[in-house]
Parts: C-alpha cells; sequence; structure tokens
C-alpha cells in the first residue's frame, strides 16, 4: 500500500504500493522523479539546474571510474576528462574543454630579451603526467629585420613531444589567394625541455607575420608551458587575435575501436 | 533531532537530520542528499527525460560562473558551456559547434552576381552582436568553363577585427590526390575591418575538381555585426557547382579569458 505524505488535490509524495522499493515523487497527478533501489534517479521531464553564481555551480560531477560498458546517451567524469556517448558503436568519447588565450588588442613588443608572446601570466598549466593537444596562432608585426626564435618552454622536460609548425614566408603574409611558398616543418618525439628554433632567415621588418604551432604534448613532470620569443634585432608586436587552445586528452584510448 | 519517514518493507527511508540534510534511501542506501545549500547530490545515475519537441531533458540557467574554480563541475554563463577538469588546468569551454553541411552537391552557380549564396537558401552564419568566433569553411567545387572565381565573405555590417586564414589546391589544375603537391596557395589577413573579404582565384580548369580552406581564427563581431554570408560568382561564365561534404563550423568563443594561465 503506498505511503502518502502530504497529499493534496494533485501532489503527493508515495511510496510504490507493490513494495518494490521504488520512491516516486509526483505533482500535477504524475510521476515527476522515480528512485530507483540501485539509487538511481529518473526524471520524466526537464531538469533545471540553478542559477549558478559565484560559489554555486549549476552541475557538479563527482569523479568516479567509467562504466565498464559504455552507455548510449551518458555523461561521465573520471577527474580527468569529461566523456560522452552518443551511440554504441562509437563508444564513450572525450568531451572536449578548450583552455584558451587570446589577444583583443595589440600585446606588449618582445624584443632581444627572450619574453612571453602573450604576456604576463598568460601561458599554458600543464598537470603532470596528463597529455595535450595545444594549438598555438600567431599574428604579429615585425619592426626591424631580424631572426625571430620561437621557444617552447617547459617548466621540465616532457615525455615527448610532436610539433607541426607552419608560417608565412620570410617577407610576411600574402592576402588570399595567397602563395605556395609558405614554410612547415615538423618535430617528432622531442623530449626537450625549451624546444627552441629560429627562423634562420630575417623576417622583413613593418610587415605582418603568421605563425601556427600544433603540438602533441606527453607531459612530464612540467607544470607549465611557456610561448616565447626573441628577436636577434628589433621586436615583434603580438597582434589582435592571436591565440593558443589547450586540450587535455584523455589518458588511455578509452573508446570502441575496429579491428 | 532526526525526522524519519519510512516504509521499511520496501527500504525506503526519508531523514531530515539536525542539520537540516533531506537524505532519501532506496534499498538501504542514500539515492539523494538535499543540502542546507539547496543543492542535491546524487548517489546513482541521473537518467534525464526522454523529452519530446518541445522539452529538453536538460535546462542551464544562465549565471555566474564560480570565482574558485572547481573540479567536474559544469557551468553557462549565458555566452558559453564551461568545463573544469582539474583545477590546475583550471576552467575551460565546452566547444558547440553550430553547422552546415552539403550532402549532394549543390546547385551549379552561374550568376554574377556578388550575393550567390555558396551553400543555398538559408544557409549562412548567424552572429551575435559584439561577440567572438572561430570560424572554419571547407569547400569541393567543381568548375565549368576554365576562368576566375570569386569567394566574398560578407558581413552585415563591418567587425570590429578579425583575422582570416586561407588555402586552395593549386590554380589553375585543381585537387591534387595524396600525398600531394607543394604547390598549394595559403594566404591571410591580419586585423581586417572590412565588411567583405573576396577571394579572387586564377583561373581554374573547367571539368576539374578544386578544395579551399577558409578560417577565422579570431573574429571579433560590432554592435552591428549579427550574419556571415559565403558567396560565390563567376567573373564571366561558366558555373561553380558547391561539392558534397563542404561544410562550415562556426564556434563562439568566450568574451574573456577565464581560465587557468601560467607565469
Amino acid at each position: 500500500m503506498a505511503t502518502t505524505i502530504n497529499a493534496t488535490t494533485n501532489n503527493t509524495l508515495y511510496y510504490t504500493p507493490d513494495n518494490t522499493g521504488i520512491l516516486d515523487l509526483q505533482t500535477g497527478g504524475s510521476t515527476a522523479q522515480s528512485i530507483g533501489t540501485d539509487q538511481s534517479t529518473t526524471f520524466a521531464n526537464t531538469v533545471q539546474l540553478a542559477v549558478g553564481t559565484s560559489s554555486i555551480a549549476p552541475l557538479d560531477f563527482l569523479a568516479k571510474p567509467n562504466t565498464t560498458t559504455s552507455i548510449t546517451g551518458s555523461c561521465e567524469y573520471d577527474a580527468n576528462t569529461f566523456y560522452g556517448t552518443i551511440g554504441t558503436t562509437l563508444g564513450r568519447g572525450a568531451i572536449p574543454v578548450f583552455n584558451e588565450f587570446k589577444l583583443i588588442a595589440a600585446g606588449t613588443t618582445v624584443t632581444t630579451t627572450i619574453g612571453n608572446y602573450f604576456g604576463t601570466t598568460s601561458n599554458i598549466p600543464l598537470v603532470a603526467s596528463a597529455f595535450y593537444e595545444i594549438e598555438i596562432i600567431l599574428y604579429f608585426l615585425k619592426t626591424t629585420a631580424g631572426t625571430v626564435t620561437w621557444t617552447l618552454t617547459n617548466s621540465a622536460a616532457p615525455i615527448s613531444q610532436d610539433i607541426y609548425y607552419e608560417m608565412s614566408p620570410f617577407t610576411g603574409i600574402v592576402a588570399p589567394p595567397g602563395t605556395a611558398t609558405m614554410l612547415k616543418g615538423q618535430v617528432y618525439n622531442d623530449t626537450t625541455a625549451a624546444y627552441a628554433f629560429s627562423t634562420g632567415t630575417n623576417l622583413s621588418s613593418a610587415a605582418n607575420h603568421y605563425a601556427r604551432f600544433k603540438i602533441f604534448l606527453d607531459n612530464g613532470s612540467g607544470t607549465s608551458l611557456k610561448i616565447q620569443a626573441t628577436c636577434s634585432a628589433g621586436s615583434i608586436t603580438p597582434g589582435i587575435g592571436s591565440r593558443w587552445s589547450a586540450r587535455k586528452l584523455p589518458a588511455i584510448n578509452n573508446s570502441n575501436y575496429s579491428a | 533531532m532526526a525526522t524519519t519517514i519510512n516504509n521499511t518493507t520496501a527500504g525506503i527511508t526519508t531523514t531530515v537530520d539536525s542539520t537540516g540534510v533531506l537524505s532519501i534511501q532506496t534499498a538501504g542506501l542514500t539515492a539523494q542528499t538535499l543540502g542546507t545549500d539547496q543543492s542535491t547530490t546524487f548517489s546513482g545515475t541521473a537518467n534525464l527525460a526522454s523529452t519530446g519537441s518541445t522539452t529538453a531533458p536538460l535546462k542551464f540557467t544562465a549565471g555566474t560562473n564560480l570565482t574558485t574554480q572547481q573540479a567536474g563541475v559544469v557551468e553557462y554563463d549565458g555566452t558559453n558551456f564551461y568545463g573544469t577538469v582539474d583545477t590546475t588546468t583550471g576552467r575551460g569551454s565546452i566547444p558547440v559547434l553550430n553547422q552546415f553541411k552539403l550532402l549532394a552537391a549543390g546547385t551549379g552557380i552561374t550568376a554574377t552576381a556578388t550575393g550567390t549564396n555558396y551553400f543555398g537558401t538559408t544557409s549562412n552564419i548567424p552572429l551575435v552582436a559584439s561577440a567572438f568566433y572561430e570560424i572554419e569553411v571547407v569547400f569541393y567545387y567543381t568548375v565549368t568553363t576554365t576562368n576566375i572565381r570569386n569567394f566574398a565573405f560578407t558581413f552585415n555590417a563591418a567587425p570590429t577585427s578579425y583575422d582570416v586564414y586561407w588555402e586552395m589546391s593549386p590554380a589553375p589544375g585543381g585537387l591534387v590526390a595524396p600525398p600531394g603537391t607543394a604547390t598549394m596557395l595559403i594566404g591571410q589577413a591580419y586585423n581586417s575591418t572590412a565588411t567583405t573579404t573576396t577571394v579572387t582565384t586564377a583561373s581554374l580548369t573547367t571539368g576539374t575538381n578544386h578544395h579551399a580552406r577558409l578560417r577565422l581564427p579570431y573574429l571579433r563581431c560590432a554592435a552591428g555585426t549579427t550574419s556571415l554570408s559565403i558567396y560565390a560568382y563567376t567573373s564571366t561564365s561558366g558555373t561553380i557547382t558547391p561539392g558534397i561534404g563542404s561544410y562550415w563550423i562556426a564556434r563562439r568563443l568566450p568574451a574573456t579569458n577565464i581560465g587557468t594561465y601560467a607565469a
């Protein structure tokens, strides 16, 4: 027999009459929440989360191991990554969270002394032993012809990093449709704490230039990755729209895979 | 003193303890806890509703992000969804990708007018005034009649600033099968405020497939900037036929740098 609490015409809280241990919460004569014997809660309609405030988040996942078998429609959190499963064929996938920084105004010039491209407290925090996919897009003005040395300064040597790099011609960017003389290069399985390279050839003065890095980082004990530059002469002025984004990757390959 | 409502036969216990915390147990284990801060903690899976065309299973109401970032939380400030995977990494944005793709070849564009949509009627990118975006447009297309083609990217009103990255298969020849060629054309524009950016190709060889990709890694809309139209047109004759798999993706970026950063 159901136990009814605070019954009014259409608002009831009752235990199921068959004593199966399921608790139903009804409003308007229909079940709004059903709490099962496995402690799961099933909602019948929209779950409307609270307005977030500076001290209360609307939704908070408690870290736990992922389900052994991925469940369609589920979202999970293992203290490292958020996951979603849109179907059992694909299985579990990572929900990307991009940590990013962008310049909405020209930055502080970097001269012949090595300095942060994006400014003070603008670099990428890293979790030890974590994996990252990082993209860095740079638009900058070169003043006084000279080479530019890019340095990716990890606070400790990484276990491994692969780097893809591209840049506009030494004379600067070319308006679309562009040119076939862009420079591209790659680095494989590097373990240098501060990987640095020079453009080698002087970049033209008073011209805007473009460069882009794409990095796969298998981090060691490093806690930060600094994006730094130095000029052989003159300076560079970091440009509007320069930005980096970093995505922490799952530690293991945990989706479904075909043979 | 706790107030307890039990259905011992069914194994259900509802308890309000002396601290004001309401706990609901099933099968002898806590299923939900309602704290004195009005938060609800679920012990088991929260199964969201299978809702219809007028209701959503989960809805955030725009609010303020936490002052102190907290691992595991998801937030929404009316502009972006945010997630914090750990407090070292800090708050990041969860991308929501608005997109449009062609599942079949589009209608051949024969017009020489500048306002012919590449992706078809009502296919362009809506923008929120004063917002920030990252946009990518990928083109695969065929041309008839060897001729110059034009791509025009037209805002309804000039944005505050945008940067451009453009690449395309070689002109005039078109696609080169992998491993490809070193003759791809690549160009950029920096800090443009133009209402329209037009890319005019060299004369493209008739009967061949071509590829192009536009990326706006950074777009800052002005107060009146509310749409971006993707146009293509011929210079004098011939057609451009938009190809299967052409698509665009637009992602709204957070307005400010909201993460955790290293010195």
